[in-house]
């Protein structure tokens, strides 16, 4: 369908249908190399290895057509070519291979594979009632004034897969009616069909062992973790999408003003988690002899009333400020646990299946200021009361699987403070950027510095690195968090 | 009564400037300076500007300026065409402490903080706080200083409560378009750190309105760099419609 739309809005002219037609985009050039290589645990066992990362090329495509003042079409097409072959490489901890014969070498989809993301194809139709507006189609709606961490902007999926992209959502399918009156805005989207959140290619990492028992309750946690080796057992996991019913389609309002030259905003979002969340495990023991635990992940429904609110702060220099939060009503999530034979169930203290995640409410929410420093130095610092992945009150539970009596908790919603700063020089010309997150929980951290140069005509070069800081058992030390990686990039738009 | 209906339509048809605004014999420095911020909104205007920053490239910025009074508010929208990683942006202007920017890429409108009045727009030797002015007389008391034929020259100092970005201003007004030829801006420190010139095509006719053609910014402390804003499409008194300058409209993007 993708294709479809991005042909008919290529072949649009005016001289066929008085139709407006304007288009664009960019061809973009990311290669990545991961410069130290990260082990599970406090284990020599290799879990990302060093070598090439990524090697994409990108070619994106973005086309608008407009029929008159009151109707746009909008489409907005990636392709992107991975750089690796899915043939399996040697030595490689990667995971791009996957195992293949002598006739897929025949094949490009096996040489040189790429894969189409289409962040946009709708249609606007304008006034269509007084100050009423619709767009119907494929779409990412951001709701939130934050800086990337919005808690009230749950309406698409996260696409985590590549953390350099981060904050980057998946389109989908929706509905969407803005009505305005002035600067008073109503917003509201109704999207039939969830789609989960795109996870980082190291997410698998994290079922290396049952290390992570996520069972809220400590006496059902210690029971398993007595009973069951944590290391040694291969974990599958398998999602399970919500029916694709009328009842398990998801919803929002929000709702837009000014007071006092301060903007605020009140929101509603129904739906669902887009991370998956363990609802049930079987353990059981391999025809090779080897104890095997197949996970169903599923994804939880949520409520979120959310508020934001930005402004300046006159007396101070005028810096800029925002606050948004959320209180998140979470359905309750069990995980059912059925033993390898010889044991019995394990269940909490009612006699059920133990609890992973509480539904209890819980809040979250990003406090941000920045300011300009001398015309070229930009500043941005925010607070962050939960993390865009975290979900549900109760604890994050970390073993390590060397030394599985110790246990490592912390909040589920962690503390976290982002800050960077943009300095730019040659008109402009020259931007060297440094960001960083900080856990205040685990004293784990990522560290993001940038040179980008726009010297040439409608062209950016950029060299950085994404550094991740901390033990294997802290948010960002987690192998499944990803590898520090040296990068550079080449951009060419029109 | 022909006339009194039917030249004005045949005007507008036609685009013709209208008339420049009026000033009492002898006018004080703050009616020459209100007689041209009142004349600068007092109609609808659109302009296409080309921005050659410096030597400037192959893809300069192309911006589409829109403005409006509403209300007694004048507001301003700011549409980036070029270059093509910037095309689609909008900045909506509501005042200097309210201004909005429309980001495509996220899809997203963010308010921007007063703080960012310093920065330049696009590298350029204009910054943020010129497209937020849109009265000198918001911010400025201002003197004659020198009246020449051609000329009144006026010099405005910031009011008080007020905290422009430059705290004096030298200004050259022309006696016959009323509109600024040259601008100088002073710092904190009285120092001449700009200077802004604009250059004008004559309205047909007696009393017509002069029109801008290319205005430049000459930044002083930055070794006399050059911006040249280039127009290259104006349209005067053509009605825009309210709803283009609210938050909602710059969410439409382009």
């Amino acid at each position: 369908v993708a294709i479809k739309v991005l042909a008919l809005l290529l072949i649009a002219s005016p001289a066929y249908a008085q139709i407006d037609f304007s288009w664009g985009g960019y061809i973009y050039d990311d290669v990545r190399f991961i410069v130290a290589q990260k082990n599970f645990d406090q284990s020599s066992q290799v879990a990302v290895d060093r070598g090439f990362d990524r090697n994409e090329t990108r070619l994106r495509l973005t086309g608008t057509a407009r029929a008159g003042d009151n109707v746009k079409a909008f489409g907005d097409f990636e392709f992107v070519w991975t750089g690796f072959s899915h043939a399996p490489y040697q030595a490689s901890a990667q995971g791009y291979g996957a195992p293949a014969t002598l006739a897929d070498l025949s094949s490009l989809t096996t040489i040189d594979p790429f894969y189409l993301v289409a962040y946009g194809a709708y249609l606007d139709l304008y006034h269509v009632l007084p100050g009423l507006d619709l767009r119907l189609g494929r779409q990412i709606v951001t709701w939130g004034v934050a800086d990337k961490f919005s808690p009230t902007n749950n309406l698409n999926s996260l696409d985590l897969e590549d953390p350099l992209r981060f904050g980057q959502a998946i389109a989908n399918d929706m509905v969407r009616a803005d009505w305005n009156h002035g600067d008073f805005i109503v917003s509201a989207a109704w999207v039939p069909v969830f789609r989960p959140a795109r996870l980082p290619r190291t997410a698998p990492l994290g079922l290396h062992s049952l290390a992570r028992i996520p069972y809220q309750e400590d006496d059902l946690r210690h029971l398993v973790a007595s009973l069951l080796p944590t290391s040694g057992i291969a974990v599958q996991a398998y999602p399970i999408l919500p029916p694709t019913d009328l009842a398990n389609s998801q919803g929002g309002v929000r709702i837009s003003g000014r007071l006092a030259n301060v903007d605020l905003a009140l929101s509603y979002y129904i739906g669902r988690h887009d991370l998956p969340v363990p609802v049930h495990t079987r353990v059981y023991v391999a025809a090779n002899n080897q104890l095997a635990a197949d996970t169903t992940v599923g994804f939880p429904r949520m409520q979120v009333a959310g508020f934001d609110a930005a402004g300046n702060f006159a007396v101070l220099a005028d810096m800029g400020w925002w606050l948004e939060t959320a209180v998140v009503f979470p359905q309750e999530m069990r995980m059912g646990l059925d033993p390898p034979p010889g044991f019995e169930q394990f269940l909490d203290k009612d006699g059920r299946a133990g609890i992973v995640i509480p539904d209890t409410p819980y809040l979250k929410a990003t406090a941000g200021i920045d300011h300009t420093i001398a015309r070229h130095l930009y500043v941005n610092v925010q607070y962050v009361h939960g993390f865009i992945d975290e979900f549900g009150s109760g604890r994050n539970i970390w073993r390590a699987s060397d030394s599985p009596s110790k246990e490592v908790t912390s909040p589920r919603e962690g503390n976290y403070v982002v800050a960077g700063a943009d300095y730019k020089f040659r008109d402009d010309r020259i931007l060297l950027r440094f960001f960083g997150v900080y856990d205040f929980d685990d004293s784990s951290a990522v560290l993001f510095p940038q040179i980008v140069a726009t010297t040439f005509a409608a062209t950016e070069l950029s060299l950085g690195a994404f550094v991740y800081v901390g033990d294997p058992t802290t948010k960002f030390g987690d192998p499944a968090a990803g590898a520090s990686q040296a990068f550079a990039r080449a951009k060419f738009s029109w | 009564m022909f006339r009194a209906l039917v030249l004005p339509l045949v005007a507008l048809l036609f685009g013709d400037p209208p008339e420049i605004a009026t000033l009492p014999p002898n006018p004080t420095g703050q009616q020459i300076v209100d007689a041209v911020d009142m004349d600068m909104f007092a109609r609808d205007e659109r302009y296409k500007v080309r921005l050659k920053i410096g030597d400037g490239t192959s893809v300069d910025p192309v911006l589409d300026v829109y403005q409006k009074t509403l209300g007694g508010i004048e507001k301003r929208l700011v549409r980036f065409a070029s270059p093509p990683d910037l095309r689609g942006m909008g900045i909506l202007v509501e005042n200097r402490e309210t201004m909005y920017v429309y980001l495509p890429g996220f899809d997203k409108v963010r308010r921007v903080g007063m703080h960012a009045r310093t920065q330049n727009v696009m590298g350029s030797d204009f910054n943020y706080d010129d497209l937020g002015v849109l009265r000198y007389s918001h911010d400025y008391d201002a003197t004659l200083m020198q009246t020449t034929p051609a000329e009144f020259i006026v010099e405005m100092t910031s009011k008080p409560g007020r905290d422009p970005i430059y705290v004096k201003l030298k200004a050259w007004v022309s006696r016959k378009c009323m509109q600024y030829t040259k601008i100088e801006y002073y710092d904190a420190h009285g120092m001449h750190v700009r200077t802004h010139l604009r250059e004008y095509r004559e309205g047909k006719g007696a009393g017509k309105r002069c029109l801008i053609t290319k205005t430049s910014m000459i930044a002083h402390n930055r070794g006399n760099h050059l911006t040249v804003a280039e127009i290259l499409e104006v349209k005067i008194g053509e009605k825009l419609p309210e709803d283009l300058f609210t938050v909602r409209s710059l969410a439409r993007g382009n």
